[in-house]
C-alpha cells in the first residue's frame, strides 16, 4: 500500500529508519512479529501526517481487495454480506491458522445477527480495531452494500471493540 | 534516493525475500513428508486393527448365527420401528415358512404377524397376547399357544433395553408339544393311581430322607383324622403319628429303606384325635435321578377292624377250648357216675338168668343184658366221643362170632318193631366167614346207629341189614353191608351235609336210638379202614352203604370163653356164709349168686342179728355191709373179733363198701376185717375173693390188674382211691397233667405279687391233685407252703416254693410214664 499510495523511496526510507530484523525481506509465505509492523507504522507517522489509526484503517481497506483478490475461494457464489462476517471467525480464521499455525489472529464473534443488523466482538491483544474498521469498509465496498459502521470500546486499551454494522434502510 | 539506488535495495530484499521462502518451503515440505510418513503408518495401524476387530466380529457373528442356527427356539428379534432385523432357522421351520431366514430380515412386524395369525388355533387369543406383551413392555411369563397343526408353542417375550430407551424387541418360540404331552401323561397317570388307591381305601404319604412329610393323598389325611393336607406337609412323620412302643419297629424300616428294599408291615398310628388305629404299611424307598435316596413312600391299609376281628376270634377260640375242656372233664366224671347203676342192671340180669325164666322172659333178659351191656360199653365210648373229637379213637380189636353178632343184632330190631307195622328182613351171605377179627363195639354201633334211624324214620314198610363177602383172601375179607328202609327218605339238600357234624339234617334227631350221629357213624368206618355212601330219595325210603375190611383168624382159636364160675364150687365145699346187708336189693343179689355157685347161706340185715345169729351157728366166711342201722360193719367186726372163743371169731369177714374212700378201707380193715369190695363188684371178683378167703383165709388178697407202682409214687393211696380200676386211674392222670403247669403258674405268679392270701387259696386247691397220683407227701409240703403263706412268712417263702416247684417238675415226666403206661393198659 505504502508503494503504491506513497512510492517505493517511501518504502525504502521506512525499512531504513525503522531497522528491521527481517531487513524488510517479507515473503508471503512467512511469519514476522507484530512489532515490526507497528514500527513501520511508526515510522510511517513520522513521514506522514497520518496517525496510527488512519494508517492503520487505509491498510485494512487496502488489505480486504488484496485478500478478496488472492483467495477468491473465500468469497463462494451468491454468499450473502452478513453471512460472510459471521463466517470470518470460524471458517476464513481456521484456514488462515491451517496454512500459518503461528499467525496472531484477532476473536471475531457473532453477538446478533438480524436482517438488518449484525453486532460483532473484536478482541485481540494487537488492538488494531482501526485495521478491522478498514477491513470492514473494505468489504462493505466488495459486497457494495449501504451500511454504517459503528464501533464501540469495551476495554480501554482497544483490545476489546463492539462493531455494529447496521444496513441502510 | 536516485532510482538505481532504489531499485537495488528493492533487489536486494526481493533476493532475501525469496531466499527466505525457499528455506521455509523446504522447511515446510520436510515437515510435510514427515507428517505424511507419520500418517501413513497410523493409517497402516488403524487399518490392522481395523482388520482385526473386523475379524473379530465376523467370528463373533459366525458363533452367533450358529448358536441362533442351533437354537431349539425359534427367534425373531425387531428394532423399535417393529421391523424384523433377525431371525433363525428355528424359527421359520416352526412356522413352516418356506423362505431362508435373511429373506424375513426388513419386514414389518405387524404386518407379518396378521399373515401368521392364522397359523394358530386362536389366531385373535395370539395376536391379543403378543400386544398385551409389546404394551407391558417388560418380562412376562411365557404363554402357550396352540398351533392348527396340534402342536404346543411356548412364546417369550423380552424388551431390549439400552440404558433405559427401547431399541428392540425379542421374541422367541420353543415347540413345547412333547413336554406337555409328557407332562400331561404323567398327571394322568398320577391321578388315575390317586383315585384307584383312594378308592381302595388306601392312603398315601411320602416322607424325605429326614423323615419330613413331603406329600399326602386326601384320602390319607381322612384317615387319620386330618381335614387337609396342609396340616400335615411340613412336619416330622414320627412325630406325628408314632406311638413310642412302635419307635424300634420303625427304626427297623427305615434300615432297610436305608439299603434300598421295600417292605411290608403292621404298626399302630395315632390320629389327629389320639386314637390308635392298626394300619398294614407297604414302603418303598424312591430315589431322585442320581441314584441318591430322596425319599420314602408309603401305602397305608386301615386293619383295625380286623385286628379288632382277630382279638375277638382269639377270644372265642380260648372260650370254644375251654368249653371243651369243661366238656370232656364232665363226660369223664358223669360216665364213671353212670357206669354204677348200669352194674347193678347187669348184675340182676345175670341173677335173673338163674331163676329158670320161661322162653318169652329168657328172650326178654336177652335182650336187657344185650342192651345193658351195649349200654356199659356205650359209656366208655361216650369218653371216647371227645378222643373222637381229638382224633385219638383207637380200635380194640378181638375176634368175635360174626353169625352171632349180626343174628343177635336183627333180633334185637325185630324186637323193637314189634309195635310198628314195619318188617325187618336180615340177610347174610351163606359165604360169611364164622369168624372175624376186628372191633365188635364199634361194628355193634354203627349197625345200631343205622338200624336206628331206619326205624326212626319208616312209619311202615320194610327194613332190611344185609352183608355180603367181597373181596376175600385168606386172612383178609371185606365185607359189604347195606343197610336199607322204606321210610320218608332224606331231602336231597340235606344229603350231602348229612354226615357232617353239626349238619342239619343231624341235630335233634340224633338223641333217641343209641345216642351216635351219623357223624360218627362214618368216623368210624373210616377208623376201620371202610367208606359210607348214602342214596335216597324223598318219600322213597333211604339206603345206607358200606364196607370194612377185617381179618380172618387162622387156626382154631378158640375165644377164651368166660370162666364160669360156678365150676369153682361145683366141688360142693358144703360152704356157709352169712350175708349181712340192709340194702333189700343188694341182700337179694347177694343171696342169688351165693344160690347160683351152690352155696348155702344166712341173711341178716344189721350187725346186731348178725352177731347172734354167729353164736348160734358157724360160718365159713361173712359178707358185710358198712353201713347199717342199729350197729354198723365196724363195730361188728371188732365185737367179734373181741369175743374169744367164739367158734366165728375168726372167719374171714368181706366187707362191701359203696364208696372207694381211703379211710372206710382202712377203718375196715383197722376193725379187723380182710378184704373189701366196693360196689359195683362183678360176680367173678366176689367169687375169686370168697375162694381165696375159704382156702386161704390169712393170706391176703389182691384182685387188682397187675400194676406196679414204683417209688415215689404211693402204691396204697392209688389202690385206695382207684380199686383197681386202671381206666379210672388213667383219666385221673391225665387231668393232672393236663393242670399241674397251669397250676403252677398261677402260685408262682401269685408269689411273685406277693399276695399271700391268694397264694395259701391256691396251694390249698392244688394239694388233692397229688394225692389223686399217688404223692400224697407233696400234699403234705404243699400243706406246710399254705401254713406259711397264712402266717405271713414272706422271706422264706419264695425259696420254699422255688424247692418245692423244682420237686413238682421233676415228678412230672415220672408222672407222664405212668399215665402211658396206664394207657396201653386200658
Amino acid at each position: 500500500m505504502v508503494e503504491e499510495t506513497m512510492g517505493a523511496e517511501m518504502v525504502e526510507t521506512i525499512i531504513d529508519e525503522a531497522q528491521l530484523e527481517s531487513g524488510g525481506a517479507y515473503t508471503a509465505v512467512g511469519t514476522y512479529p507484530t512489532s515490526e509492523i507497528e514500527a513501520l507504522v511508526q515510522r510511517l507517522e513520522v513521514h506522514t501526517q497520518l496517525n496510527r489509526d488512519q494508517l492503520l484503517e487505509a491498510f485494512g481497506k487496502f488489505l480486504f481487495k488484496g485478500l478478496a483478490k488472492n483467495y477468491p475461494h473465500f468469497f463462494p457464489e451468491g454468499i450473502q454480506f452478513f453471512d460472510f462476517l459471521s463466517g470470518i471467525h470460524d471458517y476464513i480464521h481456521v484456514e488462515v491458522r491451517k496454512l500459518y499455525p503461528d499467525a496472531e489472529l484477532p476473536d471475531l464473534i457473532v453477538q446478533e445477527k438480524t436482517d438488518s443488523k449484525l453486532v460483532l466482538l473484536y478482541e485481540s491483544s494487537r488492538r488494531m480495531a482501526q485495521l478491522a474498521t478498514g477491513l470492514l469498509q473494505g468489504c462493505i465496498d466488495h459486497f457494495q452494500v449501504g451500511a454504517n459502521i459503528h464501533h464501540q470500546l469495551i476495554s480501554g486499551d482497544g483490545s476489546k471493540v463492539i462493531f455494529t454494522i447496521v444496513l441502510k434502510e | 534516493m536516485d532510482q538505481i539506488t532504489l531499485l537495488e535495495k528493492r533487489l536486494a530484499r526481493e533476493k532475501k525475500a525469496r531466499e527466505t521462502a525457499e528455506k521455509l518451503l523446504e522447511k515446510k515440505a520436510l515437515e510435510l513428508y514427515l507428517a505424511n510418513q507419520e500418517l501413513q503408518r497410523l493409517n497402516t495401524n488403524l487399518q490392522q486393527e481395523v482388520s482385526n476387530k473386523t475379524g473379530e466380529l465376523e467370528l463373533q457373528s459366525t458363533r452367533l448365527s450358529i448358536i441362533l442356527k442351533n437354537l431349539q427356539e425359534g427367534i425373531l428379534l425387531e428394532d423399535s420401528q417393529r421391523k424384523i432385523t433377525l431371525v433363525n432357522q428355528t424359527f421359520c421351520n416352526i412356522f413352516n415358512l418356506p423362505v431362508s431366514p435373511e429373506a424375513l430380515i426388513g419386514l414389518d412386524c405387524p404386518t407379518a404377524m396378521e399373515e401368521s395369525k392364522n397359523f394358530f388355533e386362536q389366531p385373535d387369543l395370539f395376536v391379543g397376547i403378543v400386544n398385551q406383551m409389546l404394551q407391558e413392555q417388560s418380562y412376562s411369563p411365557p404363554a402357550f399357544l396352540k398351533t392348527k397343526t396340534g402342536r404346543i408353542l411356548e412364546l417369550s417375550y423380552n424388551p431390549i433395553k439400552n440404558k433405559d430407551e427401547l431399541i428392540g424387541h425379542l421374541w422367541r418360540y420353543q415347540d413345547k408339544t412333547e413336554q406337555i404331552l409328557a407332562d400331561t401323561k404323567i398327571r394322568q397317570s398320577e391321578e388315575k393311581y390317586r383315585s384307584i388307591m383312594e378308592n381302595m381305601d388306601l392312603g398315601l404319604m411320602e416322607v424325605n430322607t429326614s423323615g419330613i412329610i413331603t406329600k399326602v393323598y386326601d384320602r390319607f389325611c381322612q384317615m387319620m383324622g386330618y381335614k387337609e393336607s396342609e396340616e400335615l406337609l411340613g412336619k416330622i412323620a414320627k412325630d406325628v403319628f408314632l406311638p413310642l412302643e412302635f419307635q424300634e419297629l420303625m427304626a427297623q424300616q427305615d434300615e432297610i429303606r436305608k439299603e434300598g428294599k421295600a417292605s411290608s408291615y403292621e404298626i399302630q398310628m395315632l390320629t389327629k384325635q389320639g386314637e390308635r388305629k392298626w394300619v398294614l404299611i407297604g414302603g418303598a424307598p424312591f430315589f431322585n435321578t442320581d441314584g441318591n435316596l430322596e425319599g420314602t413312600i408309603g401305602i397305608h391299609y386301615d386293619i383295625t377292624y380286623q385286628k379288632e376281628l382277630q382279638k375277638e376270634l382269639e377270644i372265642a377260640r380260648h372260650d370254644a377250648e375251654a368249653a371243651r375242656d369243661a366238656e370232656k372233664e364232665f363226660l369223664a366224671n358223669m360216665s364213671h357216675e353212670i357206669r354204677n347203676p348200669i352194674n347193678s342192671i347187669i348184675g340182676m340180669t345175670n341173677l335173673l338168668y338163674d331163676t329158670n325164666p320161661q322162653k318169652d322172659q329168657l328172650e326178654y333178659l336177652n335182650h336187657i343184658q344185650y342192651s345193658s351191656e351195649l349200654l356199659l360199653a356205650l359209656i366208655s365210648d361216650i369218653l371216647d366221643i371227645s378222643k373222637i373229637s381229638e382224633g385219638k379213637m383207637e380200635m380194640n380189636t378181638s375176634v368175635f362170632d360174626a353169625k352171632d353178632l349180626f343174628c343177635t343184632i336183627g333180633k334185637t330190631i325185630e324186637f323193637r318193631l314189634q309195635e310198628k307195622p314195619v318188617s325187618f328182613q336180615l340177610d347174610l351171605s351163606p359165604d360169611l366167614p364164622e369168624q372175624l377179627i376186628g372191633d365188635r363195639t364199634f361194628l355193634n354201633q354203627i349197625l345200631f346207629n343205622l338200624l336206628g334211624n331206619a326205624i326212626k324214620f319208616t312209619p311202615s314198610g320194610t327194613i332190611s341189614l344185609a352183608i355180603q363177602p367181597q373181596k376175600q383172601t385168606d386172612d383178609e375179607v371185606w365185607l359189604a353191608f347195606s343197610v336199607r328202609d322204606s321210610g320218608i327218605g332224606i331231602p336231597l339238600d340235606k344229603q350231602s351235609h348229612i354226615f357232617e357234624r353239626f349238619g342239619q339234617a343231624g341235630k335233634a334227631k340224633e338223641v333217641s336210638g343209641t345216642g351216635l350221629g351219623l357223624p360218627i357213624t362214618k368216623e368210624l368206618i373210616q377208623l376201620m379202614g371202610g367208606t359210607i355212601s348214602l342214596e335216597s330219595q324223598p318219600g322213597a325210603g333211604a339206603g345206607f352203604f358200606f364196607e370194612l375190611p377185617f381179618k380172618i383168624p387162622t387156626g382154631t382159636k378158640k375165644q377164651q370163653q368166660k370162666v364160669d364160675k360156678a365150676e369153682l364150687f361145683s366141688n360142693s365145699l358144703g360152704l356157709q356164709i352169712l350175708i349181712v346187708e340192709d340194702n333189700e336189693s343188694n341182700r337179694i343179689y347177694l343171696e342169688k349168686l351165693l344160690e347160683k355157685w351152690k352155696i348155702q347161706y344166712t341173711s341178716c340185715s344189721n350187725g346186731a342179728e348178725a352177731l347172734q345169729i354167729l353164736e348160734t351157728k358157724s360160718f365159713d366166711l361173712a359178707l358185710m355191709d358198712i353201713r347199717m342201722p342199729v350197729l354198723d360193719g365196724y363195730e361188728t367186726t371188732v365185737r367179734l373179733r373181741a369175743s374169744s372163743s367164739h367158734p366165728n371169731q375168726e372167719i374171714p369177714i368181706i366187707a362191701l363198701t359203696a364208696s372207694a374212700l381211703l379211710d372206710e378201707k382202712e377203718k375196715a380193715l383197722a376193725a379187723g376185717m380182710n378184704y373189701h369190695l366196693t360196689k359195683p363188684f362183678t360176680p367173678d371178683r366176689l367169687a375169686e375173693a370168697i375162694l381165696h378167703f375159704v382156702q386161704n383165709p390169712s393170706v391176703s388178697f389182691s384182685q387188682d390188674d397187675n400194676f406196679t407202682w414204683p417209688s415215689p409214687f404211693s402204691e396204697p393211696t392209688i389202690k385206695d382211691l382207684y380199686a383197681g380200676d386202671l381206666a379210672y386211674t388213667k383219666v385221673m392222670f391225665e387231668l393232672f397233667l393236663k393242670n399241674i403247669s397251669g397250676e403252677l403258674q398261677e402260685v408262682s405268679a401269685s408269689i411273685q405279687e406277693n399276695k399271700l392270701l391268694e397264694t395259701a387259696d391256691l396251694l390249698h386247691k392244688i394239694k388233692p391233685n397229688f394225692t389223686m397220683v399217688g404223692l400224697p407227701q407233696i400234699g403234705i409240703k404243699i400243706t406246710e407252703l399254705e401254713d406259711k403263706c397264712k402266717s405271713d412268712q414272706t422271706d422264706i417263702i419264695d425259696q420254699e416254693w422255688s424247692d418245692l416247684q423244682k420237686e413238682i417238675t421233676s415228678l412230672i415226666p415220672q408222672i407222664e410214664h405212668i399215665t402211658n403206661q396206664l394207657k396201653e393198659r386200658t
